[in-house]
């Protein structure tokens, strides 16, 4: 049916204005609805991002780790060696210590001590001492002197062996020259002796 | 397609004023009040009286409870119609220049009345017919002054045919409608959702008027035939003529039936009477929406005006 309205302008006005209002509110309704959408999306998209961002983030960190953990370990390997060669050194210098405090302490007071060398194996020395000494009892009791070595009273001894190697007189001094070969263990075990 | 907004059809007689609430689906209430002196010397007046009378049915219809829009139908009489030929123009020219076509055929200045307009057909040389609608500007001050004082809201202003045409809306062939008051008798044809043609009759007769405001008149066809020879040989002369003025303006269509409304409806014998005369089918005119109260005839304008700006 053809509608009519003989309303004054002013009213068929804020008619037409409601119908206006209506289609605006239901556009701005559309728009928001879109625009709630985008932001949807986006925010989705970038929160999803993320998450995979922080899932191959953790992943490279993990990786990293493991491969960090690895050099480490080999590090640690290689430290661990360093540590026992350290420990070889440190504890051939405190033997060396040891060995020449007892050597003043034990060596007869007619005998002279000229060399000391050593060679090392995993499991101790072989030293040599060569000096000279007014007669071959002296070096005997610097033999018995040696073999009773000990780093400590309550440790077992640390000479296995003595060997009297030479002893030549040197007609020019009158003294006798000596040579003794020890055995010196790093890990002495009480039975061993 | 019909919204569910509420919306009040007003209607006015000369005596009473008719109210309908309809709330976008049935028509929940109806209510009238009587008029403290004749609308013809009220719109005149002043706007107060009106809204009193409003304030009133407000106070006693609690479905009306807090809704304000409300349409109003004005009688014929008060709206002037007229058909006009112009050139294509837009809307605001069409307004602009309708009450100047108008003013040289109404007892109105142009800048005294308040017009509308829908296109009706094209004419093969590129002018436009327009059935206007015309209405003083001072009844309308009345009438929105007095809805305002009365918390309505008015939303439209429109005719009792266009009102009475709406409650036949979508039927296929041309129907007439007749709204018989007590003093005014008008009719309008409608085919194709428009009105063609809208014509009014004074139905000016002492006893007609007193047998139509009885409650329950009662008169045999004979007595209606003989004491209202007069009356009714013109309004079916009208009625006629109307009819007539259609047809030759539409080739191929023709009137089919009739819907009689109105507080002369419910006269009895009325539409054989008509029937007689016309030789078309009369009936009763009635809504095709849902009603939750008994309505009667004096109602359908206010119940048209309700439900309008709802297709």
């Amino acid at each position: 049916m053809a509608d009519i309205n003989l309303l004054p302008p002013r009213f068929k006005r804020i008619d037409a204005l409601d119908a206006r209002l209506t289609h605006v509110y239901l556009w701005l309704g559309i728009a928001l609805f879109g625009l709630g959408m985008v932001i949807g999306t986006a925010w989705y998209s970038t929160y999803s991002l993320n998450q995979q961002s922080a899932r191959l983030s953790q992943q490279i960190t993990d990786k990293i780790a493991a491969a960090q953990f690895d050099e480490l370990s080999g590090q640690v390997r290689s430290l661990a060696s360093l540590a026992e060669e350290y420990q070889r050194v440190f504890a051939r210098n405190r033997v060396w210590e040891e060995l020449f405090t007892y050597l003043e302490q034990t060596i007869p007071g007619d005998t002279t001590v000229e060399a000391v060398t050593s060679t090392a194996d995993k499991t101790g020395y072989l030293v040599t001492v060569t000096g000279t000494s007014a007669d071959r009892r002296s070096i005997g009791l610097f033999r018995e002197n040696l073999l009773s070595y000990k780093s400590q009273p309550s440790q077992p001894e640390r000479v296995s062996q003595v060997v009297i190697e030479s002893i030549t007189a040197d007609a020019s001094t009158g003294r006798q020259q000596f040579s003794l070969k020890l055995s010196f263990d790093l890990n002495p075990k009480t039975e061993s002796k | 397609m019909m919204n569910k907004h509420w919306q009040l059809g007003l209607s006015f007689t000369n005596h009473h004023i008719r109210l309908v609430v309809f709330d976008g689906h049935k028509i929940v209430s109806v209510s009238t009040a009587d008029l403290p002196k004749p609308f013809s010397q009220m719109r005149a007046g002043d706007p107060q009286e009106l809204a009193a009378v409003l304030k009133d049915l407000r106070a006693k219809n609690k479905t009306i409870d807090g809704h304000r829009d409300v349409v109003v139908s004005l009688g014929d009489e008060e709206v002037f119609t007229r058909i006009l030929t112009l050139p294509p123009l837009n809307g605001r020219e069409l307004l602009a220049t309708a009450p100047h076509e108008l003013e040289s055929d109404l007892p109105l200045k142009a800048d005294e009345m308040y017009v509308d307009m829908y296109e009706l057909r094209r004419l093969p040389d590129g002018q436009r017919e327009y059935m206007a609608f015309a209405v003083n500007r001072q009844l309308v001050h009345w009438l929105v002054e007095g809805l305002q004082a009365a918390k309505f809201r008015p939303r439209a202003i429109e005719t009792v045919s266009l009102s009475l045409g709406r409650l036949q809306q979508g039927n296929p062939k041309p129907y007439l409608t007749v709204d018989v008051g007590s003093d005014y008798a008008s009719m309008a044809v409608f085919s194709n959702d428009l009105m063609h043609v809208n014509t009014s009759v004074a139905m000016h007769d002492e006893a007609w008027s007193k047998l139509v405001n009885e409650p329950a008149p009662t008169i045999t066809l004979e007595e209606l035939t003989t004491q209202y020879n007069r009356l009714f040989s013109e309004l079916t002369d009208n009625i006629q003529a109307t009819v007539r003025y259609f047809q030759n303006r539409s080739d191929t269509h023709e009137v089919a039936s009739v819907f009689i409304s109105g507080s002369g409806a419910h006269v009895p014998h009325l539409d054989i009477l008509l029937n007689k005369d016309l030789a078309l089918p009369v009936r009763i005119n009635k809504p095709s929406i849902t009603t939750e109260v008994t309505i009667d005839t004096s109602y359908l304008p206010a119940i048209g005006a309700a439900l309008h700006g709802r297709h």
